[in-house]
């Protein structure tokens, strides 16, 4: 071959090679500032504990992604797109696993927009990886440190540090002025740890003296030693963090047969359906905080609540809302972000955002990146069995 | 009353915590194999029986369903996953009774949901004991329990059955030498713990409701008490089991709920290591 052939061919093939290498930087980046076309879908993946101890929070958080996702499709979709929940990984609470899940969803199903784990030890786990893998992270933990001076992570549940506040609020008022002693018993699982350390705090501030404090297995069979402990000590208050499954309820109802008569406050893991059903009328004798309003809905809520019963045969409590929440918030940022589903617009667009959800009004800006506003809890009790509003 | 009240909560406590240990205990002295499965079962059993009751099935008939259903049960799981995990040791079939306890307590996540859910009580009403108020429902236990470790131990010492399951496990090649049909005795074995976990089911669902995640907490409980009671004495893990539910309920009455489970655990060390069988264990000679 002569030389001139010689320089032909390479010259050729160099020109291959800067086509080829052209086309993936263009597919770089066109997949990098995807955009929701019309006839196209927007995909998402869910993370959270769908088996396991932690699966009574999971599970039905799904539920309330599937019904959002519906609902979304049926009223024409986003951009001109669907949405669809493209795959899911279970961590079953555990943060080393939901980690792997994290990385599952994005470096093997590709995903950019997750919606994140529902408990805190997985939070806080995932929030820098999914910071650093810049992906849009919506968690349904109760805590402000995973999306603090974050720009990917999100949550769509109230930090508990409002939850615990407003608890303290309500035993204040009861008791009045002065020096009092209350009571504290909270779940041995994180969330309730944290709302615990912050109303011993509160209350030791307060002047109060701990009369007793102590904590429950959410496992556990029974709980009469607790319930004995707090009957003995004989607080004039007692304030309950939950961990959001039945135990908490036969919790109660064993503080109650033990004797205790005083007033009891609790944490939103008491607005939950099975505390009336499981607690009987000792149910009627704790006041909690309520986010989804079921005794007077709006519209929305009222057909979110009608749909999640009828498909699900469970009535829907404030996690699968918030998971509801989650997907209208995704579909709304991707609205405002001019239809472009990458995960740095999408992002970009959650600042200043204000959605006016199930669970109550959200607002997201550069500081702020947490669940509905305080204005959204009430104080409900019971009777007979139903939740009334109380103050 | 504070005492009395909680001396009774653990006796009910310890008495569920003795139908799991005695299906620890038969399967142990009959199969040779420490089964972790057996919390799981009795949720199973408890959720089986909640299906039954709210499709308005009498609860008498609900009883022989679920007693009769865990017979079945067991014999699916003797073949499925004792059997052919035994065959290459006991280690493996102890390994392989973890993973039928992962299996079933998903499974129950995946087909009754992961909330527990109310069971209704067997028997309503209470009674006065010492200025304690006592559901006539752990009557039931107590009554239960009692009937059951009677049988059981009757079963074994004395019925030709029962003793041929003990020399089975004792020395199966023994056994079939003088004519014990080995894996028929482990069959029986197995079905029988599993109906017992059943029971145990029914029992505790209305105390402790249906379902949830209490299985693991059951076995790793019935098993503390199957060795501190000792493992091979069937009046023995009932006896472990009453002490441990007693010393609970009155432990954790007096110390932090973080303090107590350690303290037990370290209790049982002591106990171990002054009775390495366990309290009425029997030590085993090989020669």
């Amino acid at each position: 071959m002569d030389w001139k052939t010689t320089r032909r061919l390479v010259a050729g093939r160099r020109l291959v090679a800067a086509g080829a290498v052209g086309a993936s930087v263009l597919g770089f980046v066109l997949a990098g500032s995807s955009s929701a076309t019309a006839g196209g879908t927007i995909k998402f993946g869910f993370l959270n504990a769908l088996t396991g101890p932690y699966a009574v929070a999971g599970a039905p958080e799904l539920n309330g992604i599937k019904l959002a996702v519906k609902d979304i499709n049926a009223a024409g979709g986003v951009c001109g797109s669907k949405m669809a929940l493209a795959a899911t990984a279970d961590d079953q609470g555990q943060a080393n696993l939901s980690i792997v899940g994290l990385r599952k969803l994005v470096q093997q199903d590709g995903l950019q927009l997750i919606v994140g784990p529902g408990i805190t030890p997985p939070g806080l786990a995932d929030a820098p990886l999914a910071e650093s893998l810049k992906v849009w992270f919506m968690e349904e933990t109760a805590q402000s440190q995973p999306w603090t001076g974050k720009n990917y992570v999100f949550s769509a549940i109230t930090p508990q540090t409002v939850e615990g506040q407003l608890v303290f609020n309500w035993m204040k008022k009861k008791l009045g002025p002065g020096k009092h002693k209350v009571a504290i018993v909270y779940a041995a699982v994180p969330y309730a740890q944290a709302g615990y350390t912050q109303l011993n705090q509160l209350a030791k501030a307060a002047g109060w003296k701990v009369v007793d404090a102590d904590s429950y297995d959410p496992a556990g069979l029974t709980f009469n030693s607790q319930a004995s402990k707090v009957a003995s000590a004989n607080p004039q208050g007692l304030m309950i963090w939950g961990a959001a499954t039945p135990a908490d309820a036969q919790l109660l109802k064993q503080i109650r047969q033990a004797g205790y008569k005083g007033p009891a406050v609790g944490d939103v893991a008491f607005s939950l359906p099975f505390v009336p059903t499981d607690a009987g009328s000792a149910a009627d004798t704790i006041t909690t905080l309520s986010q989804l309003n079921t005794i007077s809905p709006s519209a929305s809520t009222k057909k979110f609540l009608t749909e999640f019963k009828a498909a699900y045969k469970q009535s829907a409590t404030y996690l699968p809302g918030a998971a509801y929440d989650a997907v209208h918030i995704l579909a709304a940022a991707i609205k405002r972000a001019g239809c472009k589903t990458d995960a740095a617009s999408v992002s970009k667009a959650m600042i200043g955002l204000k959605y006016q959800g199930v669970n109550g009004p959200y607002h997201y800006t550069a500081k702020y990146k947490g669940g509905p506003s305080v204005t959204s809890f009430r104080y409900i009790t019971y009777k007979h069995g139903q939740a009334v509003y109380t103050k | 009353m504070q005492y009395i009240s909680l001396t009774i909560s653990g006796i009910t406590l310890g008495s569920i915590y003795a139908l799991v240990a005695l299906g620890f205990n038969l399967v142990f002295r009959t199969v040779d194999v420490l089964d972790f499965a057996q919390g799981d079962k009795v949720v199973l059993g408890g959720l089986v029986a909640l299906t039954l009751v709210n499709d308005h099935v009498p609860l008498a008939l609900t009883f022989v369903i679920v007693m009769a259903g865990g017979l079945l049960a067991g014999v699916l799981y003797q073949m499925l996953v004792v059997r052919p995990s035994l065959r290459r040791g006991p280690d493996v079939a102890i390994v392989a009774t973890v993973g039928a306890l992962l299996v079933m307590s998903s499974g129950h996540v995946l087909i009754w949901g992961a909330t527990a859910q109310p069971f209704p009580a067997i028997i309503g009403g209470s009674v006065r004991i010492g200025g304690a108020e006592v559901d006539a429902q752990d009557f039931v236990v107590w009554g239960v329990v009692a009937v059951v470790v009677t049988a059981v131990t009757l079963f074994l010492s004395r019925s030709r059955y029962g003793k041929a399951m003990l020399a089975s496990a004792a020395d199966p090649m023994a056994a079939g030498a003088v004519g014990i049909d080995v894996r028929q005795m482990r069959v029986i074995a197995a079905s029988v713990a599993f109906s017992l976990a059943g029971l145990a089911g029914m029992l505790i669902a209305p105390i402790t409701l249906a379902g949830g995640t209490v299985g693991p907490t059951l076995t790793l409980k019935a098993f503390t008490a199957a060795i501190l009671g000792g493992l091979t004495s069937t009046g023995g893990v009932v006896v472990g089991a009453l002490l441990l539910g007693i010393f609970e309920m009155l432990v954790g009455a007096q110390v932090p709920f973080a303090y107590r489970d350690p303290l037990i655990f370290a209790i049982l060390i002591v106990v171990l290591l002054v009775r390495p069988s366990g309290l009425f264990g029997v030590r085993e000679r090989l020669a």
